[in-house]
């Protein structure tokens, strides 16, 4: 996908659809990964209906490699511009047969400040390390809500499958989908037998906080971190003598507005 | 807190003077901290010079106009020290978040400056000059970085006698005219963000995080030394609720279709 086409399918949809975006290889060796730091950590309890492993960075360097994953991350960098920064990775294990989905909401809506139509200060990208059928606790979207006025009042439907234009994301293993966390979007219920495995990659601008603090985490993560220019930028490690304001990655020129809505 | 004349004035004219902002003896502790910190070369080191420039940081007056404005999780950016000499150049037409990628500042209200002058500010000295109601136009709206200040129609010069503040949007177009008077400006710069955004405060000292440990207010909050909460719900405490200017109102349904539990 070029860049034109993944901005011109964000900014009409709110998300971006990858199919194939990442190999059956790295899909199995993330896979194993995913399944080591569950049982590796201590909240993990295989009878739960979800669990998230909520800092998967400290666990393996492929999810480092993952933040700039070269199918997924040109379609990142062309919807958030230069300025992006990882806030946080995850792993999210859904179980069958639970009625474990999320309702509808918007992740942002309780910030104050930013005029949200018309500025993009977070995404989330879901990479499938499974199939997800159409029962398997699908992502859903309303596709242009990322334009809604702020405040636009949500309907009062009682089952998800209630919202009025919204789509699913049905996935095979290694497809990923990218969306403005200002969507309004949900995780329906785990109707199928499989269990869903997805990573989440949430990004943000460089002025904004990170989730994570690289010093915490193991030696060898961090010289995976700190390998490029671009690498310390997406981990929000500091520059000496950059404002954040002003950090950029180095490469391929985005032709991005200085501020959306000009 | 912001009365309704300060709302107004701010939504409509992105900033606010507030003469005679702080007493006579706040000025005299100002200004004699500010001197100390000067002649030690650091006025880029606030935070760790003196306790009197924390504190300020929750000035009793200022303060609840700040968090008016900004809303509940309203953080400080960055405090420095700033002293214009005669003979000073200036500065040109810029708006401060112009580099911040990924908003729509003229209708987003991400960034307050918040100068407080520790002398007189009088015509031919140097002094802040803004665009009124700039903060809402596009930011590439009929500015060009070649204007000479005076040739921006409809910009004004802010004279303020010392001990008073003047507040300023971070979209606003401002500039600083040139020192041509014998006179020196000192100043004290606070900037305020939301609390998800980064700080620029520079590293804090054992001393100065230790002291932020046990003050009153909500000191620790403002310097970002208070453990990590959730990321969107760092907030002030003490104060009446505040969403912030621009005021909106937000849908009551705050997740819906679950099926399993009621709507409200």
């Amino acid at each position: 996908m070029t860049n034109g086409k993944a901005r011109q399918e964000y900014n009409s949809q709110g998300f971006v659809f990858m199919p194939g975006a990442v190999s059956s290889e790295q899909v199995d060796r993330l896979n194993y990964a995913v399944d080591h730091a569950a049982a590796k950590d201590k909240n993990y309890n295989a009878n739960e209906p979800k669990f998230t492993i909520n800092n998967v960075l400290g666990e393996n360097e492929i999810f480092i490699d993952m933040v700039d994953y070269p199918k997924i991350f040109p379609t990142v960098r062309a919807v958030m511009g230069d300025d992006v920064q990882l806030r946080y990775a995850s792993a999210g294990l859904v179980k069958p047969g639970f009625e474990s989905g999320g309702g509808w909401h918007c992740d942002l809506s309780d910030i104050t400040g930013v005029y949200l139509p018309d500025s993009l200060i977070m995404i989330k990208v879901f990479t499938y390390l499974v199939d997800v059928p159409d029962d398997g606790a699908t992502l859903a979207i309303v596709p242009g809500s990322h334009r809604f006025e702020m405040g636009h009042p949500m309907p009062d439907i009682k089952k998800h499958e209630d919202m009025p234009h919204h789509v699913t994301f049905p996935a095979k293993a290694g497809d990923a989908v990218l969306f403005n966390g200002y969507c309004w979007h949900a995780r329906f219920h785990n109707r199928s037998g499989v269990e869903r495995k997805v990573l989440e990659y949430s990004y943000c601008h460089s002025w904004m906080n990170t989730m994570y603090d690289y010093r915490e985490l193991p030696d060898h993560i961090q010289q995976a971190m700190l390998k490029t220019h671009n690498r310390r930028q997406l981990f929000g490690v500091p520059e000496p003598e950059v404002n954040d304001w002003h950090r950029r990655l180095e490469g391929e020129i985005q032709q991005l507005a200085k501020q959306v809505g000009e | 807190m912001l009365t309704e004349e300060q709302s107004s004035d701010y939504e409509g004219k992105g900033h606010l003077v507030i003469k005679n902002a702080i007493d006579g003896s706040e000025l005299s502790q100002l200004r004699k901290a500010f001197e100390k910190a000067a002649g030690s070369e650091a006025l880029d080191d606030l935070p760790n010079q003196d306790i009197c420039f924390l504190r300020f940081a929750e000035h009793g007056f200022l303060f609840p106009i700040v968090h008016s404005i900004m809303s509940d999780d309203v953080r400080l950016r960055s405090l420095v020290g700033l002293i214009h000499e005669p003979g000073d150049s200036g500065r040109g037409w810029h708006r401060e978040v112009g580099s911040m990628l990924g908003v729509n500042h003229y209708r987003s209200n991400m960034f307050v400056q918040v100068y407080i002058f520790l002398d007189d500010v009088v015509p031919g000295g140097s002094c802040p000059v803004v665009v009124p109601s700039s903060q809402s136009s596009k930011s590439a709206a009929g500015i060009s970085n070649s204007l000479l200040i005076d040739e921006v129609p409809e910009h004004k010069k802010i004279y303020v006698p010392a001990g008073s503040a003047v507040i300023l949007h971070g979209n606003i177009l401002q500039a600083r005219t040139e020192n041509r008077s014998d006179l020196m400006v000192r100043c004290l710069e606070y900037t305020y963000v939301h609390s998800w955004m980064r700080q620029a405060l520079g590293a804090l000292n054992e001393d100065t995080i230790k002291w932020l440990s046990t003050a009153e207010g909500n000191l620790a909050h403002l310097f970002g030394t208070t453990p990590y909460k959730r990321y969107w719900e760092h907030c002030v405490e003490g104060y009446p609720s505040s969403k912030g200017l621009p005021t909106r109102n937000f849908s009551p349904l705050r997740s819906v279709g679950k099926e399993t539990e009621s709507n409200f």
